[in-house]
């Protein structure tokens, strides 16, 4: 096997910046620019196993996915079916929660493009997981506008409509006042925050008068360029929801009538 | 509730001594996870906060381990996990400082341990 022309293929299905290093008897690291969210890289190795090459992850992949779990072993049951199914789909063997592809015929390049697929997808694993602990700022959220606003002044997962009946652009808490509306945002992610960035132009471009607010998860999380845009249809931000509680409190007092029961 | 911690909360946790049992050799007996061994070692800092070290070693892989300090909060209760450190089995990105690297990180566990 010429591994010059192994990298070439690899570079050729899917990345350039893909490299592969020998490292150990018939054992090469494939090194790509595929990540799980925290950063770490996958785990790829090719491997030469008597008459035949395989692709592994040597197990990694699915350690890794344990460091979210914290051995909660329900949360990871509820994404057994999930991976399953990805790896079904794509003829990746588990064995003993080793990942295994066998590579046919020499195509070297599109083995690597199945199994990439394949981790992107139970990366995905792991993202559910950290949805599911995202999740929990919005309960956060939540909470806070309760206890800090009545609960004849606002309205959670708004939409006017008239305006937006098909509920596209939607706002986390509308707080109603005496004057313009107050929408107020969670935020917690880049996506999330594009779509609020959509929601207030849109609501802009319509006419509506309103005032906005909103409260980040972490807003050193978000992507740079995706906060400022952000931030330039936003009157008001508050970057850590935890750290800034009680700013939260005092503005939306500030804002509106308070009256809590 | 959502927790976050101060940064110079997570430093202070970081620098406190954390006190071994004696018999910790002892305790460091890792369970199968299917293809990787993991172990949970409940310690006590010196200023009587509660941290955990969490190990996992790959069964492939010797230099595919990971070793996790994390704290545990009471209220409410979730681990927190403030540092993580890894075999040199994979390339690591740091987005925001925009750097990539295939090493190790571990020499901060054991001074940990040491100290």
């Amino acid at each position: 096997m010429d591994i010059a022309l192994v990298e070439k293929s690899f570079q050729e299905k899917l990345s350039k910046d893909i490299r592969v290093q020998q490292q150990g008897i018939n054992r090469f690291l494939v090194f790509t620019p595929f990540k799980f969210d925290d950063g770490d890289h996958f785990v790829i190795v090719l491997r030469l196993d008597s008459d035949r090459a395989i692709l592994t992850d040597e197990a990694h992949t699915y350690m890794h996915l344990s460091y979210w779990f914290d051995q909660q072993d329900l949360l990871m049951d509820r994404f057994e079916s999930v991976i399953e199914n990805t790896l079904s789909d794509y003829g990746i063997q588990d064995i003993d929660g080793e990942l295994i592809l066998e590579v046919p015929d020499h195509q070297y390049g599109d083995a690597l493009y199945t199994f990439v697929q394949v981790l992107l997808k139970l990366s995905d694993a792991s993202y559910l997981v950290y949805e599911y602990v995202r999740s929990q700022f919005m309960d956060d959220f939540r909470s806070l506008i309760i206890e800090t606003v009545a609960p004849n002044r606002f309205i959670f997962d708004w939409n006017d409509p008239t305006l937006d009946p098909d509920k596209k652009y939607m706002i986390d808490c509308r707080v109603h006042d005496s004057a313009d509306p107050l929408f107020v945002m969670g935020l917690n992610s880049d996506s999330k925050t594009r779509d609020a960035t959509i929601a207030l132009l849109q609501y802009q471009q319509w006419g509506i008068p309103f005032q906005s607010m909103a409260i980040f998860h972490d807003q050193e999380l978000i992507n740079p360029k995706v906060l400022a845009r952000f931030t330039d249809v936003c009157d008001k931000h508050f970057s850590i929801i935890t750290m800034n509680q009680d700013d939260i409190q005092s503005y939306l007092s500030a804002r509106i009538e308070l009256r809590i029961d | 509730m959502y927790v976050a911690l101060l940064e110079s909360d997570i430093q202070s946790l970081l620098m406190e001594r954390k006190i071994a049992p004696e018999n910790w050799r002892t305790l460091i007996k890792l369970q199968s996870k299917v293809k990787h061994f993991q172990l949970q070692l409940n310690v006590t800092g010196e200023h009587g906060n509660p941290f955990l070290l969490i190990l996992r070693k790959n069964v492939l892989n010797k230099l595919d381990f990971s070793v996790i300090v994390a704290t545990q909060l009471e209220n409410p209760n979730r681990i927190f996990r403030l540092r993580r450190y890894n075999g040199c089995s994979h390339i690591h990105s740091n987005r925001l400082e925009s750097e990539t690297f295939f090493d190790f990180i571990f020499t901060l566990l054991v001074n940990a341990i040491r100290n």
